[in-house]
């Protein structure tokens, strides 16, 4: 631990100075005398100052936890010689909020002692977290000299974004090779009733259709859908966000994505990853929990990072977007980089749909009539975008954290109906 | 700030003299307002200031109002050095730092042991002054030998502590 001397010292060895000097000056023992208090601690205290040895362990009830989860976290402070006056911080990093306990606190520690201090964190925020940074502040008997140190005893937390409710999720109009959920468009083997036709020979006899072929009087056979997985690329918006207070667009965005990701992996699709912003991340569509973990994981690293390159989907891998996949983009839609990103993957005739995080309430219109209708300009050029896309064929839902994101999907599915039938 | 004020107020009541009455009390409202204003600031340099404004009343009494040895001075030392404490402390235990019980009762229990140690301290001090006043030269130099190296040793001690 670095010592420093405390302001004491410096004080009362000026009092005991200038309380001397005027006793040798005016003669007066007296003044000797108001100096003595200063004095003798400063000599005492100084000549008796020892350096603790403190050491400080940190213990996470758990490493992972959700949004909203409580936990313990267990602080055990030991040392082998008395430290009179022991201030101790752990730093909670912004994102976890102290619920009970207190994470600055101040301890006497005797001969050998050793204390628990236990404090419950609240995870606000899903984040990667690093929980240990202790300040140690300790101080001698007389308050003289003070020790400080820092340690970093760091303990990984991950906290992921707490899933919203989904119960339907945007169907993929076409399907891959591999089972899966998905009733394929395609006629093959499968559950799924699809049509009529006539007996081929090659067709097995268990797919005759013998109550058809009875009326028709001729052989009739079942045509089925298979079911097949498909390929989802879940695309996030990391350009620029809008915040207000502790909420913010991109929070809202990853709280979708992450069930997006979930539900569709549920289903056995591929599922890929790519973050568009001032850093570009991908990964690469894959199925199961370990999918699920790796994209929660890479959501979690997700930040507004400001560049102003311009960036289009050029820049994205061509592994990362396989033909004929579904993307789904999550966006508040606020960077053109964004906008015109998502307008080129349509054009490029992928299946393109948009949950638009809506940063409107987020904002505030201001108090003057510019103010006023500048923000109406601004509702207006954003109707605008979404007009223009839904010209392209994209459904896009406007989602604010006061509706469910399962409702908001369903305006999306009811679009894309419209638009296939629209299409026949 | 109490203990200051009550020093101030204890000072003027011994002073005799009207003019230096009225410097007391003035010098007790100026070491109370610094030290008011450097506990809101959190500025512990004003501390000696302030206790440097509440004793020099008392050393204009020494120079021109008293006589002889005053048995006065070790309880207003106590009191110096308590409000310096109270001041210290203050600053120190000011905070979003939880204490553990009994912090307090051991920092004024602390602070009793120091300040009668020092009103038995000055006493002896005191006590032996007056026994030796009479010895001469000799002792008056060996006294402020002691003085100058008290504060040669002290410079020594904390010039050590904060290089």
């Amino acid at each position: 631990m670095r010592p420093s001397p405390s302001p004491r010292v410096t004080a009362y060895a000026g009092l005991t100075a200038i309380f001397l000097f005027a006793a040798l000056a005016l003669r007066r023992p007296e003044l000797a005398v108001l100096a003595l208090p200063f004095a003798l601690p400063l000599g005492v205290g100084l000549r008796l100052a020892r350096a603790p040895s403190v050491r400080v362990q940190v213990e996470v009830e758990r490493a992972t936890a959700l949004e909203q989860d409580e936990l313990e976290v267990e602080l055990t402070v030991s040392s082998d010689a008395p430290v009179e006056r022991l201030e101790l911080v752990l730093v909670v990093p912004e994102g976890l909020e102290v619920v009970s306990g207190a994470n600055a606190q101040s301890l006497r520690l005797g001969w050998e002692d050793e204390r628990t201090l236990e404090l419950r964190l609240r995870c606000v925020r899903w984040g990667n977290y690093q929980l240990g940074d202790i300040r140690l502040r300790a101080r001698d008997r007389l308050g003289l000299t003070v020790w400080e140190s820092r340690l970093d005893r760091k303990q990984r937390l991950r906290v992921y974004p707490l899933p919203e409710t989904l119960r339907r999720i945007v169907r993929p109009v076409s399907t891959q090779l591999y089972a899966g959920n998905e009733v394929a468009r395609q006629k093959g083997e499968g559950m799924e009733f699809a049509d009529l036709r006539l007996f081929a020979p090659g067709d097995r006899v268990r797919s005759i259709n013998w109550r058809a072929s009875a009326r028709r009087d001729e052989l009739v056979v079942n045509e089925r859908h298979p079911e097949r997985n498909a390929d989802v690329i879940l695309f996030l918006d990391t350009f620029a966000d809008a915040r207000s207070g502790e909420r913010s667009t991109l929070d809202l965005a990853v709280r979708a994505t992450a069930t997006l990701a979930a539900r569709y992996l549920e289903r056995r699709d591929r599922v890929g990853l790519v973050s568009f912003g001032g850093v570009l991340r991908w990964l690469t569509p894959g199925m199961g929990s370990t999918q699920r973990y790796r994209i929660v994981d890479a959501l979690l690293e997700s930040e507004i990072v400001f560049n102003y390159a311009w960036k289009d989907v050029s820049v994205i891998p061509a592994r990362v977007l396989p033909p004929q996949a579904l993307i789904v983009a999550v966006t508040p839609l606020l960077d053109d980089r964004a906008v015109e990103a998502l307008a080129d993957l349509r054009a490029r005739r992928y299946d393109l749909a948009i949950v638009e995080v809506s940063p409107v309430g987020f904002t505030e219109p201001g108090q003057s009539e510019a103010d006023k209708l500048a923000h109406r300009l601004w509702v207006l050029r954003r109707d605008e975008i979404r007009a223009r896309y839904e010209r392209l064929g994209v459904a896009v839902a406007s989602w604010s954290d006061d509706a469910p994101l399962d409702a908001v999907l369903e305006g999306v599915r009811a679009f894309r109906r419209h638009a296939q039938i629209s299409r026949v | 700030m109490a203990g200051a004020v009550g020093t101030g107020a204890w000072l003027a009541v011994i002073a005799e003299d009207g003019y230096l009455v009225r410097a007391t009390l003035l010098a007790a409202f100026v070491a109370a307002a610094l030290l008011a204003g450097g506990l809101v600031l959190r500025k512990p340099l004003v501390i000696p200031g302030a206790i440097c404004i509440l004793a020099a009343p008392y050393v204009a009494a020494l120079g021109f109002e008293i006589d002889g040895i005053d048995t006065r001075a070790p309880l207003l030392a106590a009191l110096l050095f308590a409000v310096a404490e109270l001041a210290y402390w203050s600053l120190e235990l000011r905070g979003t730092l939880a204490d553990e019980p009994g912090t307090y009762l051991r920092r004024v229990a602390l602070l009793a042991g120091l300040a009668v140690a020092t009103i038995a301290g000055g006493t002896v001090v005191l006590a032996v002054v007056e026994g030796v006043a009479a010895r001469g030269v000799a002792i008056d130099l060996l006294g402020a030998a002691a003085a100058v190296g008290a504060i040669a040793l002290l410079a020594l001690a904390v010039g050590k502590r904060t290089g």
